[in-house]
């Protein structure tokens, strides 16, 4: 991983942790593979629709994108690089 | 008597004879003889299935706080048949001529709402009266309508829910374990100008609010005014009650209900509890109008 990548996923997780108000996580407890629902990070169908807020209003990224890559959702990691992707197209 | 996975009086009711025989019934001798058939079957029930007894006792207790234990069991016995009669009524508007009248109240909120709207709107709805009637009051705004299930209701909602005439219109939306948990899809409809329509008072898991209701504190679910929120679509409160022996479904509408809650970070349950409020109250009202048509309720959510 780039030095690039990692500075963008450490600042994305401290976003996600403050947007979610995840009081028991620091941004290393979030581990990249780590499946975001479910038995990994522990969020829900809320949490869902949060992220896409959070999306809309930080980083522009507009519903539609992401109702086009649902995958994204899988893990920590591949949201971060959606982001980091759509986020350097800008 | 057809068994309703749905509501929380009769989990395991119902078998393939009594399907059979109040369908027969219902083609032969028509609505309201298969209706006052109900009452019979539901003695039965009312006194032999204590654990569905048990289960109406929560509401029973709020709504008729004086009852004694031979008035309890009247109203649980007019509570069980007002659910089957419910069942037997949404089998009927299914056939082909079901001759019901459809009074409708404050019909027009929704109309100027999908009128001004250029996205999708709300609906929170309720197991009450014959919920299963939805999609006949729904379908004449003419949008697609999306129903959020469960997935442990393994049956086939769409035959339940009385659509055969409006199937172009209905869309199921799964609440999966997957990710987003179907609410992604919510969203994504309601950019699309669609109507999602949610349980409000099935809170299967997820976080619930406290909001009183019938003068003590019961919780309620807050998906659907956080999805109200962060969607910007309002969302209106849509419940419907039944008259048999005047052949009448009521469709109740509330006024639309928008969250004024829409912070920069995630949406907490104080957030949102407000509009929870409101929907209890429209429980409420209507509760007090048809007492025995209210068919989920529990201190838990």
């Amino acid at each position: 991983m780039d030095e690039q990548t990692a500075n963008f996923r450490r600042d994305f997780k401290a976003n996600l942790i403050a947007w979610l108000q995840i009081e028991d996580k620091t941004p290393d407890d979030i581990v990249d593979d780590q499946p975001l629902f479910g038995e990994g990070l522990g969020l829900d169908s809320l949490d869902a629709v949060e992220i896409v807020i959070m999306l809309q209003r930080k980083y522009n990224i507009n519903q539609r994108e992401v109702d086009q890559k649902r995958e994204i959702f899988a893990t920590f990691a591949t949201l971060s690089d959606f982001v980091q992707e759509r986020s350097a197209r800008q | 008597m057809p068994a309703d996975h749905h509501d929380n009086l009769s989990a395991n009711r119902g078998n393939a004879f009594g399907f059979w025989f109040f369908r027969t019934l219902l083609r032969g001798a028509g609505l309201k003889p298969t209706a006052a058939m109900v009452w019979f079957i539901t003695f039965f029930y009312a006194l032999a299935d204590r654990q569905a007894r048990k289960r109406t006792l929560s509401y029973l207790r709020r709504r008729f706080p004086d009852a004694g234990p031979v008035g309890r069991f009247l109203h649980t016995w007019r509570l069980f048949t007002a659910q089957g009669q419910a069942l037997v009524l949404a089998r009927h508007l299914a056939s082909p001529k079901p001759d019901i009248a459809f009074l409708e109240e404050n019909r027009q909120a929704m109309a100027e709402l999908l009128g001004r709207q250029d996205k999708g709107a709300i609906i929170v709805t309720s197991h009450f009266g014959c919920w299963q009637a939805a999609m006949a009051a729904l379908a004449g705004f003419n949008r697609k309508i999306n129903l959020l299930v469960q997935t442990d209701n393994r049956i086939d909602v769409e035959k339940l829910m009385a659509v055969p005439s409006h199937r172009a219109l209905f869309h199921q939306i799964v609440a999966s374990h997957a990710p987003g948990g179907g609410l992604l899809e919510c969203l994504q409809a309601l950019q699309n100008r669609e109507i999602v329509c949610i349980m409000g008072d099935r809170a299967a898991g997820t976080t619930t609010v406290s909001a009183d209701f019938l003068g003590a504190p019961a919780n309620f679910p807050i998906s659907p005014w956080t999805l109200a929120a962060r969607s910007g679509c309002p969302a209106i409160v849509f419940l419907i009650a039944f008259r048999i022996a005047d052949r009448q479904l009521l469709f109740h509408f509330s006024n639309p209900i928008l969250p004024a809650a829409n912070p920069n970070h995630k949406l907490t349950p104080a957030d949102v509890k407000p509009e929870v409020e409101k929907y209890a109250a429209e429980l409420e009202h209507m509760a007090k109008r048809f007492p025995y048509q209210m068919f989920r309720f529990e201190d838990d959510g």
